[in-house]
């Protein structure tokens, strides 16, 4: 079981919260403009990261926030929490 | 007929002792009909925090899982811009506040029938928390003045520690009531153990 840092609660069970996939992905302004090709590739395709991967996370179970995690997929270590709306931090060399 | 029944009211058996031991560890009660207020709003707003403070008396809490007590109601953060008020029945505050805060941009739900309180104490009370409980309940990290949000033998709750109670230090659950039976069930089962009092329902 992960424990997650909550922004707002710190370290919890991995239990009281949702995964909501990956972060930073930015509805299309104009949706109507788009082909369906591009529009499927906005709903469905993902990265599908190996190591570090910014992903949504919700801690349905508590404070119900959501927040934003980095978390390498091989590991899952988590290496840094943001807040909702926030860039990603940059990657350490 | 004018009869209320709480959410846990067939729980009705006065003064009840149960228990494997000799032991008589801990006590249940529910703190039935209650007022529960759902308020939100931007404390950045600068009037919001302000009107609530001055002219109806309620301080909101602005740390994570804390609780301020002011008059008799109890405040309890939730989230950044979201508390449960707790305090008695009244018809008062929901209008002081709707008129404290006309114009604001706010949201005050009342959710006093959706759910309840079960209140624990006794000294063993944490040991029957922690048989499903995965926060840290010791007193060093959860004392006065704390509430946590978890989830509590699948049900979602809001813990509040109690230090008013004259029977001692005691935790309040906050549950909804469709969940109430089955978590008052549930806290039965696991204070089985250490031997409880199952009290009459406070109003
Ligand atoms: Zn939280």
């Amino acid at each position: 079981m992960l424990q997650i840092d909550c922004p707002w609660c710190g370290s919890r069970d991995q239990d009281e919260f949702q995964c909501g996939g990956e972060a930073h992905i930015v509805r299309p302004a104009t949706p109507e403009d788009l082909s369906d090709a591009q529009w499927a590739d906005y709903l469905f395709n993902r990265a599908n990261t190996k190591g570090a991967h910014a992903e949504q996370w919700c801690h349905s179970g508590g404070c119900r926030r959501w927040f934003n995690i980095v978390r390498d997929t091989v590991s899952y270590k988590i290496s840094s929490v943001y807040q909702a709306g926030a860039s990603p931090p940059q990657e350490k060399p | 007929m004018n009869t209320r029944f709480s959410p846990l009211s067939e729980f009705t058996t006065p003064q009840q002792r149960f228990g494997a031991s000799d032991r008589l560890d801990c006590w249940l009660e529910e703190q039935a009909f209650l007022a529960h207020f759902n308020l939100r709003g931007d404390p950045q707003h600068s009037d919001f925090l302000e009107v609530l403070d001055e002219q109806i008396g309620l301080r909101l809490p602005l740390v994570a899982n804390t609780v301020s007590v002011s008059q008799q109601w109890r405040s309890c953060w939730l989230g950044p811009d979201e508390w449960l008020l707790l305090g008695p029945k009244s018809k008062e505050l929901p209008e002081t506040l709707m008129a404290g805060l006309n114009g604001m941009h706010y949201s005050l739900v009342d959710l006093s029938g959706g759910q309840t309180v079960i209140r624990i104490g006794g000294p063993a009370w944490r040991d029957v928390l922690g048989s499903a409980c995965t926060l840290d309940l010791h007193p060093r990290t959860f004392e006065a003045g704390r509430c946590a949000q978890t989830v509590l033998a699948h049900s979602n709750v809001l813990l509040i520690h109690v230090d008013a109670d004259e029977r001692g230090e005691a935790l309040d659950i906050v549950v909804r009531r469709s969940f109430a039976d089955h978590l008052l069930r549930w806290l039965i089962d696991a204070a089985m153990e250490v031997g409880f009092e199952l009290h009459r329902p406070r109003t």
